[in-house]
């Protein structure tokens, strides 16, 4: 047998395998098969080719599945920073909520209306006060509960399933000074926000450099 | 054993035969049938028929004798399967319901080890072919694509990579 006629049939028999051959050319590869022993082995060859690689195929998914379901699941270490809580995603959400309460609080109506409206009937009733309006003291309770709200709502982004989220870490966690100073500094901002100078970072937020650096 | 004089094929002659084709007989017959199950059924009436008349048969050609009884078994299984060409799946998609015998096992094993030696052994781009084409089930055009090679390129890396395979896979006779 010439080299080329083997390599020949091995290429036939490959074709016939994997269903590349038309009517007419299966049916002369069949008829050959019926008295060329070395058409008969080709494609056995062939055939445990194919089983090789399927098994080795095989093999290798099992051992993937195998490896990806005895990997530990990944838990944080307390106080440790998630991959995902990136500069990209706290910086915006928290200066958005910081201007929601600076926004807030400037709509509040003032006390000193209040008063001049109700008139003198209304000097010796106590004053209305908006629910929650309880001077500092409230602002720093609502900050603390839209702090949490943020976070909660982080760890949901963070992890879909319970497993993911580190259980061990505190329950509180510390609200950052900035967000204090920002909330003292809301009576001294400008009320119209085309006062601040966007270019010179003058903005509600300080400019993401993060962002601009990917 | 069989001596100068005596020609014809004993049961143990046929037993030897039996572990050192049947694996290849097996092979043959699933690229025939597209069926591993119905592939050993045929293997097993194969080697009955053998031992029934296989007294008949000169030694020598008792291998190519055994493939022709093979080749009619498939024929016949199919007529009454009534398994047509085109409804032939691909092998690597036919389960293998039924686990070999322990020892056809063991020597379909040697068989597959050798392949997947060879395997490691091909140059880096043919094995990347075949593993293209046979495990992960792309067609050539669009390995020629993904690789950013001719078609024709493709296909002589296959057929290299099948003949070398191929020899490693030479049965001892």
């Amino acid at each position: 047998m010439t080299a080329d006629r083997d390599d020949n049939l091995t290429w036939l028999a490959y074709q016939y395998v994997a269903n590349e051959l038309d009517v007419a050319g299966r049916q002369d590869f069949e008829a050959r098969l019926a008295d060329d022993q070395d058409a008969r082995d080709a494609l056995a060859d062939v055939v445990l080719i194919h089983q090789a690689l399927d098994v080795a195929s095989a093999e290798t998914a099992a051992s993937a599945i195998s490896a990806t379901e005895a990997r530990p699941r990944p838990t944080r270490p307390a106080g440790a920073a998630s991959a995902r809580t990136s500069p990209r995603f706290v910086i915006p959400a928290v200066t958005a909520l910081a201007l929601l309460v600076v926004v807030s609080l400037l709509m509040q109506p003032d006390p000193a209306e209040n008063v001049a409206e109700n008139g003198a009937d209304s000097a010796a009733a106590p004053v209305a006060i908006a629910p929650g309006d309880n001077g500092p003291a409230d602002d720093a309770s609502s900050l603390i509960v839209l702090w949490h709200d943020l976070h909660a709502d982080e760890e949901l982004a963070e992890g879909d399933t319970a497993g993911f989220v580190d259980e061990t870490a505190p329950a509180t966690e510390a609200i950052p000074d900035w967000m204090f100073v920002a909330l003292n500094a809301s009576d001294e901002a400008p009320t119209d926000l085309d006062e601040m100078d966007m270019e010179n970072g003058d903005g509600p937020w300080p400019a993401d450099t993060a962002e601009e650096q990917l | 054993m069989l001596t100068e004089g005596d020609r014809r094929p004993d049961e143990t002659v046929l037993g030897a035969l039996y572990e050192q084709q049947a694996p290849r007989l097996q092979a043959f017959l699933t690229g025939m049938l597209r069926d591993p199950d119905l592939a050993r059924e045929a293997v097993q009436s194969t080697f009955r028929k053998a031992l029934e008349s296989a007294g008949n048969v000169r030694t020598e050609s008792l291998k190519a004798w055994l493939f022709q009884v093979a080749y009619n078994e498939a024929l016949a299984l199919r007529r009454r399967q009534g398994i047509e060409a085109k409804s032939l799946k691909r092998l690597s998609h036919i389960p293998r319901n039924t686990p070999p015998e322990a020892e056809e096992q063991l020597i379909l094993e040697e068989s597959l080890q050798r392949v997947r030696a060879a395997l490691h052994n091909l140059p880096q781009e043919q094995a990347r072919v075949v593993r293209l084409r046979i495990e992960q089930d792309w067609t050539f055009a669009r390995i020629a694509e993904e690789l950013d090679l001719p078609l024709g390129t493709v296909l002589t890396r296959m057929r290299l990579a099948l003949q070398k395979l191929r020899k490693q896979l030479e049965a001892p006779e």
